[in-house]
């Protein structure tokens, strides 16, 4: 073969394998994860998290939490453990154009929020009486903290004699400073009516 | 001979260039901005937005809210303040609250028809964007004898509100339940229950 038949070879080997280098390079993007309070985390490519076959990076015990991890751009999910105390979990990060840092913080499990009430309820029932000197006139019939423990969230149930102004009623009290303050009870809370207290919030104190 | 044939090829190039170039730069000035048409009859009226003078037609404007004014010698001034999303027509009609201003009406009946083809389509268009705004008014009002619940809805200094009258505690949850079924968060709207006078709010407003 002639001299500039290689040289052609070798320009065409060169550039083929820049664009291949190139592609691979923009094919992949930076995860950085920033988390307390979790015991174990694993990336997994989404939709399949129950299949561990499809488990493409796992930060195992002790993880470092803002270690950037270079990925295959698409969409992932993060699943973690929580550290005693806290919620397991999970959440989902697409890897596109820019790097994408997220933040892990798990609320309190159920169990130590269940703890938490149970030591809790008769200091936030005083100051729902306090407040509601009429609440004999329910029962609390579901109530639960949620969150990191600072949202108390009650369903009442009527049993007076009043038929038209019989209604469950829904209510939210938040811990202050370590003092519980009460909003209002309503048939049902509205982002309008209590805009200082969080949508997701009123959401599952409407829902009990 | 053929240096005049390359010139005379150059000259077609040369303008798809230069319109290639307006169209960039025009692009480029545009970006991130809409086109709004802004409409003032009497049509010699002063045109002024975000208090700068202003020529009237079709202008550009980065989103957000942007306050428009129309002026002319003896009529009242109209000032409007909108919240520009998309590209629109801003209609602005001075009023002609002088004695001189109607005298000038009479004097031009194509601009007195103008002011009223605007005034409705002014109209159309502010019902429109409520319907778009409030999507949940075009299913009401809503009566339920079962339930029993009637909904309906008023305007408020926040925006809408749906009013639930007729109604049993059983009918409340049941509006609030058909709410929900048509699509709508209910927690994310304001709410009025007419016949419920609330037990413990009673007792502490005491």
């Amino acid at each position: 073969m002639s001299s500039k038949l290689w040289r052609y070879l070798l320009i065409i080997f060169v550039v083929v394998g820049c664009a291949a280098g190139f592609k691979y390079e923009t094919s992949k993007q930076i995860l950085v994860i920033n988390y307390a309070h979790v015991a174990t985390i694993s990336v997994v490519s989404s939709g399949s998290s129950e299949d561990p076959s499809t488990k493409i990076a796992t930060l195992a015990k002790n993880p470092i939490s803002g270690q950037p991890l270079r990925l295959k751009k698409g969409s992932y999910t993060l699943v973690y453990t929580g550290a005693q105390g806290y919620a397991n979990g999970s959440q989902s990060v697409t890897l596109g154009g820019k790097k994408q840092v997220v933040s892990i913080s798990p609320v309190y499990s159920e169990d130590h929020l269940k703890a938490l009430l149970d030591q809790s309820s008769a200091q936030i029932h005083q100051v729902i009486a306090a407040n509601y000197p009429n609440i004999n006139l329910y029962v609390f019939d579901r109530e639960a903290l949620i969150d990191r423990g600072e949202w108390y969230i009650a369903k009442l149930v009527y049993v007076g004699a009043d038929y038209h102004n019989s209604d469950d009623l829904r209510l939210v009290v938040q811990e202050k400073s370590d003092d519980w303050v009460a909003t209002p009870p309503a048939i049902w809370l509205t982002t309008v009516e209590y805009p200082a207290v969080p949508a997701w919030v009123l959401a599952q104190a409407n829902q009990l | 001979m053929r240096l005049n044939k390359k010139f005379y090829l150059w000259i077609p190039a040369g303008l798809i260039i230069l319109v290639l170039v307006a169209a960039v730069s025009q692009s480029a000035v545009h970006h991130g901005k809409l086109k709004v048409h802004i409409l003032a009859v009497p049509g010699d009226s002063q045109i002024y937005i975000d208090g700068k003078k202003s020529a009237g037609g079709f202008v550009y404007l980065p989103p957000g809210e942007h306050s428009f004014m129309a002026s002319r010698q003896y009529f009242t001034s109209y000032k409007t303040s909108v919240k520009i999303g998309a590209s629109q027509t801003i209609y602005l009609l001075p009023q002609p609250d002088s004695q001189q201003a109607k005298q000038y009406l009479i004097q031009n009946p194509t601009i007195q028809q103008q002011r009223e083809e605007v005034g409705g389509q002014q109209f159309t268009n502010s019902s429109q964007n409520f319907t778009n705004s409030n999507p949940i008014t075009t299913l009401l009002p809503y009566t339920d004898i079962n339930g029993p619940f009637t909904i309906n809805y008023g305007v408020g200094s926040g925006g809408i509100y749906l009013l639930i009258s007729d109604s049993s505690p059983d009918g409340r949850a049941a509006a609030i339940r058909w709410i929900s079924q048509q699509g709508y968060d209910p927690t994310k709207m304001d709410l009025r229950f007419s016949d419920f006078s609330n037990p413990l709010i009673g007792a502490s407003d005491e």
